[in-house]
């Protein structure tokens, strides 16, 4: 007999601000707004799309590291907030963190700042991939374990998926999962790199799509077995797999990407009949929404559930999307919509997906969230408001 | 959860072209635009697949606690002192889990796979997922391995004034072990993985197992476990068993750091003849980890 896992307290960060009412508006109203970085480091006359996190007093970013942590502590303080533990409760929660970029903001900032001959006695490209969550226990005052997850953009998927598989079998009582992408610029000019950020507009599952916009963002959840208020959500199952197909996509034919939503719903106790609608990965990038829409397809067939994407609305937050998205994607349905998918206008003959165009009324239901990354990984979660 | 195969892949800090070398003795498969931090987990992985062919269905956790520090340090040589964007295989392996996922390529493993880090626990907070998974049922069979490389080559700690050398003894090291949740034909048992949130509690724990430690066992002990208290941890255990307690000094052929639990139990289970094993690390917040692995 599994424990029941709710999702008790929540809180972001993110391009939208960190009032949850507000971004709750801004999805209402179809509001993404999005600044224009320039890759001043290597083509100083070309600029991309970002989704960027606007603080109060722009001059906390002159710290980076100072800057890090304050909008990790902020965000996490909140989530605490939100779930109303009390301090010895705190002291008890383990931390499931994932991430792509992990602590690379704060070593690139002192990188750019050493000289040569330092960095070639001293350098590490990292202070260590624990160092990040030791910190956060440390301020917190939390005793329990820590997880640092980076498996890319599942990372903080993942993180969920275990620390609600430790809550399920009475392992923990409950959870403190963090998903954390700061800006940096090895995301920002290793995309470009690669060829896969758009240069306008993110636009999933559209025929004019034009690649991915990335987007920094910290979102934090408290897991427990005990709901909390009636609204609460709560997690059903999840999977997650690897596509050994290539490093950094999936096969075409998204056979993966169907065996892991339907482990998940296998694991959630559920059919696809139940779906009342799906969080896709929807990055706008060709080869995720070919992917992505054949995996569907095979787990659907025909009888697709209503589909929308997040991503226009804060960016690609990689490794952070797990968490980043499901808090959206609940506090909207908490509000009684799906939302839209921003950027869709022109239907993909190829795929045959019309994601939401426009706030669908929904309130209640089972939903898959999907989510995948380098590395072959895919990772599905479901979860549930409905009574 | 039974160890079916254990590897442990530790050398002095080599080049890519020597790791290749290596690596061409375990496979014919050619991996193109590899680092060293993943063939570095390649070598372990092949190698403790050798001695137990790997289900298809196995998960994957690879546990590290600096990830690929080379594909890292050359991205951020590109961007900041070339000007240019980076290489897109390089991008590409400063995320860890492209080791992860070159294994389960290589050996056809399809299952989980994650890359997780805990700051100095990162091999049994690694082994606390995989419990978890086959408790729930998710995962019968896995491969789980620590990769770290060297942080820096010798030579920059010997050309840097006030550091010695020897006093930085950097491996790199690639620690696998096959685990499934069947006894039949097993090497040994994961028996206990407990975390605890003092060094008191720890001890606690220690106190309601006298017959365990009382069995032929030794004690092992994480990097972060300086001399003193390793002898306070002994002389504890000798109070509980009323014997004198045995130390299994892993760590003794490669310094003293950069040593492992993966380094540890795969040792134990390849050279040492005692029956059980407890291991004992720490963080740095003193957050303790025992690990009891016994043979069968």
């Amino acid at each position: 007999m599994k424990n029941p896992v709710f999702i008790t307290g929540k809180s972001l960060t993110c391009s939208l601000g960190e009032d949850l009412d507000m971004m709750m508006a801004c999805l209402q109203q179809k509001q993404a707004p999005m600044d224009l970085i320039p890759l001043s480091l290597a083509d100083p006359a070309t600029s991309r799309p970002y989704y960027r996190i606007h603080p109060h007093d722009q001059t906390v970013r002159n710290n980076v590291e100072t800057y890090f942590y304050k909008i990790l502590f902020d965000t996490v303080a909140r989530a605490i907030a939100d779930a109303g533990l009390l301090q010895r409760e705190v002291e008890d929660l383990a931390i499931f963190f994932g991430s792509t970029s992990i602590d690379i903001p704060i070593y690139e900032s002192h990188y750019e700042k050493s000289d040569d001959d330092a960095l070639n006695h001293f350098s590490q490209a990292s202070y260590g991939y624990g160092a990040i969550v030791s910190e956060t226990s440390k301020h917190f005052g939390i005793k329990g374990p820590c997880y640092t997850f980076t498996t890319a953009c599942t990372s903080s998927a993942n993180a969920l998926l275990y620390a609600a598989a430790m809550i399920e079998k009475g392992s923990l009582e409950r959870a403190l999962v963090i998903g954390y992408d700061l800006f940096n610029n090895t995301g920002f000019y290793g995309f470009e790199s690669l060829r896969l950020t758009a240069t306008s507009a993110c636009k999933p599952f559209d025929k004019n799509r034009d690649g991915i916009i990335m987007g920094e963002a910290c979102g934090a959840v408290i897991l427990e077995r005990q709901c909390k208020r009636v609204q609460d959500f709560r997690y059903l199952g999840g999977a997650n797999l690897c596509d050994t197909f290539n490093v950094t996509t999936h096969n075409v034919e998204g056979d993966v990407i169907a065996e892991v939503i339907r482990q998940a719903m296998l694991n959630a106790g559920v059919t696809p009949g139940d779906i009342a609608a799906v969080k896709a990965h929807a990055t706008g990038s060709e080869m995720n929404d070919r992917m992505e829409a054949n995996g569907m397809r095979q787990v659907f067939m025909t009888e697709m559930p209503p589909v929308t994407g997040i991503k226009p609305f804060v960016g690609h937050t990689v490794g952070a999307a797990g968490v980043v998205e499901l808090i959206l994607f609940t506090e909207a349905v908490k509000k009684g919509f799906l939302p839209a998918t921003l950027g869709f206008t022109v239907m993909d003959e190829e795929l045959m997906i019309t994601p939401v165009t426009e706030n669908m009324p929904m309130a209640a239901g089972i939903f898959i969230l999907n989510y995948f990354g380098f590395g072959g990984n895919c990772t599905s979660m479901i979860i549930c408001n409905r009574s | 959860m039974f160890i079916h195969s254990a590897v442990a892949h530790i050398t002095a800090p080599a080049d890519v072209k020597t790791l290749k070398e290596e690596l061409k003795r375990h496979t014919e498969i050619h991996f193109r635009r590899i680092s060293k931090f993943v063939l570095l987990a390649l070598i372990g992985a092949y190698s403790c697949a050798a001695r137990h062919c790997p289900d298809g269905a196995a998960a994957i956790y690879l546990t590290t606690e600096n990830g690929n520090l080379a594909d890292t340090e050359s991205v951020l040589s590109q961007i900041y002192r070339s000007h240019s964007l980076p290489m897109p295989f390089n991008f590409i392996n400063t995320m860890a889990n492209t080791a992860a996922f070159y294994v389960a390529q290589g050996l056809g493993l399809c299952g989980r796979n994650l890359t997780v880090s805990s700051q100095n626990l990162s091999f049994e907070r690694g082994m606390e997922l995989l419990k978890a998974d086959m408790d729930l049922g998710f995962v019968k069979h896995a491969l789980i391995g620590l990769v770290d490389v060297a942080t820096t080559a010798a030579s920059h700690f010997a050309a840097s004034p006030g550091i010695s050398n020897t006093q930085v003894n950097q491996i790199d090291r690639s620690c696998w072990l096959y685990v499934t949740s069947e006894r039949g034909g097993a090497m040994g048992e994961l028996a206990a993985i407990q975390s605890f949130k003092t060094q008191n509690d720890a001890v606690q724990w220690l106190e309601t197992n006298p017959d365990a430690l009382s069995q032929n066992a030794v004690i092992s002990f994480g990097s972060a476990v300086g001399l003193t208290e390793k002898k306070a941890w002994l002389n504890r255990v000798q109070a509980i068993t009323s014997q004198p307690a045995r130390e299994f000094d892993y760590a003794g052929n490669f310094g003293n750091c950069n040593v492992t639990t993966a380094c540890a139990v795969a040792h134990f289970m390849n050279t040492f003849s005692a029956a059980r094993l407890f291991h004992i690390n720490k963080n740095f917040s003193d957050q303790y980890v025992i690990l009891e692995v016994s043979r069968c």
